[in-house]
């Protein structure tokens, strides 16, 4: 599938005058109050005061350094997987498969995590991420393969091996990589030299320090490099790319094993910073929650950060918001959903 | 880039909006006094409405809850996995609660961590098994349903016309895989040439799936079913093939009275209150794990008079006889968390 | 084990029947997106117009106290669902996946909160009666497809028909004819004097009707109740099957067909001695029905080229941009 005629914010452009560009805020903001008003009749409905909810919304989000830092965990998997989703999206190559990538990875790694005897986390840690780059990539690639030698629609073979990869990574743990001494399935712990802790100095994991700096790495990537570069020109035109002497079987092989390296690495991080075991509940459907953060973004890799940030600021608030006035946790889902359709309408509003 | 503004506008008309409201009341509850209540919060993985799990979980906190034996906060839909369990739970242990019940096994590592950088409070979570380093705030629930599948497993070979039964769980978990066998080995000791099957269905939540297994083990010659999971879907094939099954963790003989033979009733109230008590008393966790099973009522497994096809006698005899002598400490009933129940010796 | 418990002649039917089961509700929604996808619209937000659908028929079907009332409801809120998706990605132009995949974590989430409000914690969910099984006279009897085809519940026979319906829409009317231009070429279908917007949307409207269908089906003629979550994916395994399908609602139906066959394969060999006991893990057969439609996908795509994909699918058509 073709990407959309004209997706990519081209860095620097600004377009209309200050008129439009005025009015375009406007409008921006008419559709926030507007999302705001209905979540808040939501919230009323739900017997939360809204203005009071609202207010605790960001107060547990950001009014301390708890709420900042649980922020950050939050959107750490939602970053890295969606800044690796941007490459294959820019290429108009639809990976729908992070989920799967992202288990494989976490599978690979945390493999070498549990059974590799080292012992000093400069050496072991790296490794891990090596692992893990090395399974989500080649599940990826392989789909990859399967578009560009095969024609197998790549949307079709990353949603079966999503659940492929998750029967897999279920029975290893039920089994042959079982915990002997843990009945529950899942695998044996991962040992202290391979956990990501925290910064020192603060509560959030080293995660962020990864996510950060693959944000940086693949927004240089695509925007400094002749390969990120043949990536846009297939985005808008693989036609026109082939013919200017574009191979696109080799960069459709690329961006998949880009993206799937990068989902895998934020399953190999998660492992090692938050979950510590390899079992079926690794994942709360980040890879899919992702393709929403890279799309957010605008398929660049700074918005798919600032994406990530924001859901998971809103996971977070949520929380407080729950705890404080009870109110259930699909109203809360609800309103964030509802946010982004508005941030959505919003920004297409300003467009036009 | 628009969108990067229009998240920066979202920030700042939050800003805006938190100078403008009221700081919400403060969420403390009771204060320590005459009577302090231990102030309990209930983690709840997916939904309280449920049927079964987290439905059993929630009802018996409420009762405990208007029985005045603790104070009780509860969310649920928290999700499986330890990202979206910790901002939770942590919340709970800086708020100063004295008991937090994380209701299912996969909270078992963030509980760890947890209770490690919070060791005033005390946590309990839904595990099995437990490593011998356990810190002191920590205890774990087990589920003895196994004990009250065993039992149900006897009136099933009593009821059974075909001598096959069998056994539909949602994944192999220790609790459930236990419980499967539990079936088995019960109907062994009452039959020891009873037929079995059992099929793991990759999911809690599907009751399309639920049903079209039970139908399949029913066309195979099976009478009864018994169930560790989500079981609607497999009650309306019971309906459906007038056949029957066994509830799981919540009593259904009124969702079908002809055709659900018992159920595997869990005692969450007491259990729940049992815990909260030592935390009062400031014994918790006298051992690492609670079992609060069949002998002291905690599971529950009474034969629905309604049921289509009453167990036979024997069934009844040795069904009173294995209640009775666990109850006094005299027999007690395996646990299979792995491997079959024909490999276990039981006598009675 | 004993695989004649699966196979065997007496076995077989339940078996087909069970697949036959398990594949409506998802050939409902394969079958209406590829009418969607022909226009050129990709409506990834299936999964919430089938739990739209689904919730829907179940609540009217409870309040009228008929069923049959009740059944109808679900396509009217798939359509309305669909129309509000219609409105971001057609008038407005917004990206159809971002809409598509929100629309569901907005429909998933919203259903569970409307579900929970309406019904108190209860034993058992409230019930409806179901749609009765239907035996076709004569045609019953044929030897072995007889007791398949001919005896299924009536909502079966209805959304074949509904299937068969779409089929005709898409490459038997004029309507079809315009879908079709406008998904692999909309300025050409532009400039012939077509509403491009007006046929996306419609086109779109038609797949979320379909997909609420699939959510009724399931409630109304499988199950006779609604929890939360209850298509549990279904929907998503509709979207991959519209690919396989070659964009034809036919074909849309055989691959939901394949799929819950071996679905029910699995289940039975679970069933028949297949299940825990078996040194075969079980997960292998959990993920069975995956694994041969992978396979069978890139079997066909062997054969012939990436072909058929409408040349303007996922673009938004911008008609300024054009003049």
């Amino acid at each position: 599938m073709a990407a959309e005629a004209a997706p990519i914010d081209v860095p620097g452009a600004v377009g209309g005058s200050a008129m439009q560009r005025a009015r375009g805020v406007l409008v921006t903001l008419i559709a926030i109050i507007a999302g705001l008003v209905v979540g808040g009749v939501a919230l009323a409905a739900a017997g939360a005061p809204p203005l009071a909810a609202y207010g605790e919304l960001v107060r547990g989000a950001f009014g301390s350094s708890f709420g900042v830092y649980q922020s950050l965990e939050q959107a750490v998997p939602l970053a890295i997987i969606g800044v690796g989703l941007c490459v294959p999206f820019r290429a108009g190559i639809w990976n729908i498969g992070a989920e799967g990538q992202f288990y494989v990875g976490a599978l690979c790694g945390g493999l070498v995590a549990i059974y590799l005897p080292i012992d000093q986390p400069a050496i072991l840690i790296p490794l891990t991420f090596l692992a893990a780059m090395a399974g989500g990539g080649a599940w990826a690639y392989a789909a990859g393969w399967l578009r560009a030698h095969r024609g197998v629609n790549e949307i079709v073979s990353t949603l079966m091996m999503n659940y492929i990869a998750l029967f897999i990574l279920l029975y290893l743990v039920r089994i042959p990589f079982r915990d002997p001494d843990n009945l529950i399935i899942q695998s044996k712990v991962v040992p202290p030299a391979a956990r990501l802790n925290d910064i020192p100095g603060t509560f959030v994991h080293g995660g962020i320090l990864v996510a950060v700096f693959l944000t940086i790495l693949i927004a240089w990537l695509l925007a400094r490099t002749p390969f990120g570069f043949h990536v846009g020109v297939m985005g808008l035109n693989p036609e026109a790319a082939e013919a200017a002497g574009v191979d696109t079987k080799r960069m459709i092989k690329r961006v998949m094993a880009i993206s799937g390296s990068l989902a895998g690495l934020a399953g190999i991080v998660q492992v090692e910073a938050v979950q510590l075991v390899v079992n079926g509940a690794i994942s709360r459907q980040f890879g899919f929650t992702a393709i929403v953060v890279a799309l957010l973004g605008r398929r660049s890799p700074v918005g798919a950060f600032l994406a990530a940030c924001f859901l998971g600021a809103i996971a977070v608030g949520g929380v407080s918001v729950q705890q404080v006035y009870q109110i259930p946790t699909a109203i809360l889902l609800t309103i964030q959903a509802l946010f982004v359709f508005l941030l959505l309408a919003a920004e297409r509003l300003v467009r036009r | 880039m628009k969108r990067a503004r229009s998240i920066a506008l979202l920030f700042a008309l939050s800003l805006v909006i938190v100078a403008c409201s009221e700081k919400a009341p403060a969420n403390d509850g009771t204060s320590d006094g005459e009577g302090k209540l231990v102030k309990v919060a209930l983690i709840l993985p997916n939904a309280k409405d449920d049927f079964t799990w987290n439905q059993q979980a929630y009802e018996g906190a409420i009762a405990a809850e208007e029985a005045g034996s603790f104070q009780l906060d509860w969310v649920d839909n928290v999700g499986q996995d330890a990202s979206s369990f910790i901002p939770v739970a942590e919340r709970y242990a800086q708020e100063g609660y004295d008991l937090i019940i994380a209701h299912t096994f996969d909270y078992g590592e963030p509980v760890k961590q947890l209770a490690e950088k919070y060791p005033d409070v005390n946590w309990t979570w839904a595990g099995s098994g437990l490593p011998e380093d356990l810190m002191e705030n920590v205890a774990a629930y087990e589920q003895p349903f196994y004990e009250g599948s065993f039992l149900a497993g006897i009136l099933m070979a009593g009821a059974s016309p075909n001598g096959k039964i069998g056994a539909i769980g949602g994944f192999d978990i220790p609790a459930c895989h236990s419980m499967v066998e539990g079936f088995y080995a019960g109907a062994r000791l009452l039959n020891p040439d009873i037929k079995f099957e059992a099929t793991y269905l990759g999911t809690w939540f599907d009751p399309a799936k639920e049903k079209e297994a039970a139908l399949a083990m029913y066309d195979a010659g099976v009478d009864i079913i018994g169930v560790c999971g989500v079981p609607t879907g497999i009650i309306e094939a019971a309906k459906e093939a007038n056949k029957g099954m066994v509830g799981y963790v919540n009593e259904q003989e009124s969702a079908a009275p002809e055709n659900v033979l018992t159920s595997v009733a869990w005692n969450t109230q007491l259990t729940w209150e049992t815990m909260a008590k030592d935390v009062a008393d400031g014994t918790f966790r006298p051992g690492k794990a609670y079992h609060v099973g069949l002998a002291v009522g905690g599971i529950q497994v009474a034969l629905n008079p309604e049921y289509k096809d009453q167990p036979n006698a024997e069934a009844m005899t040795l069904y009173d006889e294995v209640l009775a002598k666990v109850k006094a400490g005299e027999f007690e009933i395996p646990y299979i968390p792995e491997g079959s129940a024909e490999d276990v010796q039981v006598s009675i | 084990m004993d695989w004649s418990a699966v196979f065997g002649a007496g076995a077989i039917i339940p078996w087909l029947n069970a697949g036959i089961r398990l594949a409506m509700p998802t050939a409902c929604a394969a079958a209406g997106e590829t009418f969607a996808e022909r226009a050129g619209v990709l409506n990834l937000g299936l999964e919430g117009m089938m739990l739209g659908g689904a919730l829907a028929s179940f609540l009217v079907s409870l309040d009228t106290g008929s069923t049959w009332i009740g059944f109808l409801a679900a396509p009217v809120v798939g359509a309305l669902m669909a129309l509000a998706m219609g409105l971001f990605t057609v008038k407005l132009k917004a990206e159809q996946v971002v809409t598509g995949i929100t629309l569901v974590l907005l429909a998933s989430s919203f259903t569970s909160f409307l579900y929970q409000e309406l019904f108190e914690i209860q034993a058992a969910p409230p019930r409806i009666d179901r749609l009765p099984v239907v035996a076709i006279p004569i045609l019953r009897d044929i030897p072995v497809v007889g007791p398949i085809l001919f005896t299924q519940n009536v909502l079966v026979y209805v959304t074949v028909a509904l299937i068969v319906l779409v089929w005709f829409l898409l490459f038997r009317t004029r309507f079809g004819l315009e879908a079709r231009a406008v998904g692999e070429s909309p300025v050409a279908a532009d400039s012939n004097g077509v509403s491009v917007d007006r046929v996306r949307m419609l086109a779109l409207m038609i797949s979320g009707a379909m997909a609420g269908v699939g959510g009724g089906v399931l409630v109304i003629a499988q199950l006779g109740f609604y929890q939360d979550q209850v298509t549990a994916g279904r929907g998503w395994i509709a979207i991959a099957l519209v690919y396989f399908s070659r964009w034809n609602p036919i074909w849309a139906l055989g691959g939901a067909l394949l799929f819950g066959v071996v679905d029910a394969l699995q289940l039975r060999i679970q069933a028949a001695g297949g299940g825990f006991h078996n040194p075969i893990p079980f997960e292998v057969f959990q993920a069975l029905p995956y694994l041969v439609t992978l396979g069978v996908l890139i079997l066909a795509a062997k054969r012939q080229r990436r072909v058929g994909q409408p040349a303007a699918l996922g673009i938004p058509y911008e008609k300024e941009a054009h003049a």
